[in-house]
């Protein structure tokens, strides 16, 4: 049985749809059985960012509406044998899809692979009550900066009342230039202001951008700094050790001699 | 502790953020949640010696499993105690 965790924000724009990708890819290079759902009906994105937007026939809402086979809804990564995305409908809006029948498509979904993630959209009405209703797990994606800060501390506490007892933060785009000179909130200020647990951090890279452009998530690029910690956190929530980036000259020169 | 002469623009962010989020997460005005706490240090004042600048609020949401009291959003100020006061301690 597989765990179904939404990555939500509020706001929109802080990098819901990049996370949900790039975790994802990082389960599926993991070894994990994976579906990425898209909860935006109406304005779908994630196919795009995983590269996939020219092989959809059918989506959630022909499938939940039992227009079409389960299969024929998922499509298979061009990567990765064990990844999957379910595409929002582009032409239906948000009212197609019942909090209910998606309980039901989550419910469906883990039982066949090992993490279903569902990307939802921003703002705080049906389109995030569909992608909350069938969750056990969220994780909200915020920005170091006032208002995705604001928006995230009312979607957990929206989280709370949906009865999903411990969400956990990624504190994306932070710019540590910006952090060392004071005029960025740091990642522990973000995280004890909302009063939740972290998962990670994402530095900011202009490899997202790049890595959207091809549609190749940044995780796949060796070179990525944001693909790296977002491979940090896929192991993290896989329930793997996770090796900490050895500080300073001396933490390096300790780290080759403990290897020997 | 380097960057005393430079203002900082996060803990302006910080110290707004945590007045809008205690406010938003009780649903009460910012200008009550400022007097109940320094109405709660003056009460406190009168005992003991207190460090007002280091003096912290933080409400929990409602729905929060952490929260002692299940249901309700709930506040927790924190005012650090320097010393009791020579006046409290004649009354032991």
């Amino acid at each position: 049985m597989g765990e179904v965790i939404v990555v939500t924000s509020g706001k929109g724009g802080v990098g819901k749809t990049t996370t949900t990708a790039n975790i994802g890819t990082a389960l599926a290079q993991l070894g994990k059985s994976v579906v990425l759902v898209d909860g935006d009906i109406g304005l779908r994105n994630l196919d795009l960012v995983m590269g996939l937007e020219n092989r959809i026939v059918y989506d959630l809402v022909d499938y939940v509406e039992k227009k079409c086979r389960l299969n024929q809804a998922l499509i298979k990564d061009k990567r990765f044998e064990e990844l999957y995305i379910m595409p929002a409908a582009q032409t239906r809006d948000k009212n197609a899809v019942t909090p209910e029948q998606m309980k039901e498509l989550c419910k469906e979904l883990k039982e066949k692979y090992d993490f279903v993630i569902i990307d939802c959209p921003a703002g705080i009405e049906q389109g995030f009550k569909n992608s909350v209703a069938g969750a056990e797990k969220a994780i909200v994606v915020a920005i170091p900066e006032v208002s995705s800060i604001r928006d995230a501390d009312r979607i957990i506490g929206l989280l709370y009342a949906e009865g999903i007892e411990d969400p956990v933060l990624v504190v994306n785009r932070t710019r540590p230039e910006m952090i060392k000179k004071n005029d960025m909130l740091d990642i522990e200020d973000t995280r004890e202001l909302l009063g939740i647990k972290l998962l990670g951090s994402i530095p900011e890279d202009n490899c997202i951008i790049e890595a959207s452009n091809k549609g190749e998530p940044a995780v796949t690029n060796s070179h990525s700094k944001a693909g790296k910690a977002y491979d940090q956190i896929a192991r993290k929530l896989c329930g793997m050790e996770i090796e900490e980036e050895p500080k300073g000259l001396f933490g390096k020169i300790k780290k080759v001699f403990s290897k020997n | 502790m380097f960057n005393f002469f430079k203002s900082s623009s996060a803990s302006t962010a910080k110290n707004r953020l945590k007045v809008i989020l205690t406010s938003e997460r009780s649903m009460v005005p910012e200008k009550v949640i400022d007097s109940v706490t320094r109405e709660f240090a003056a009460i406190l004042e009168k005992y003991f010696e207190v460090d007002s600048k280091q003096m912290d609020i933080e409400v929990k949401h409602s729905d929060d499993p952490t929260n002692v009291v299940k249901g309700n959003s709930t506040m927790i100020i924190v005012v650090p105690i320097l010393q009791v006061k020579e006046k409290s301690k004649a009354w032991d």
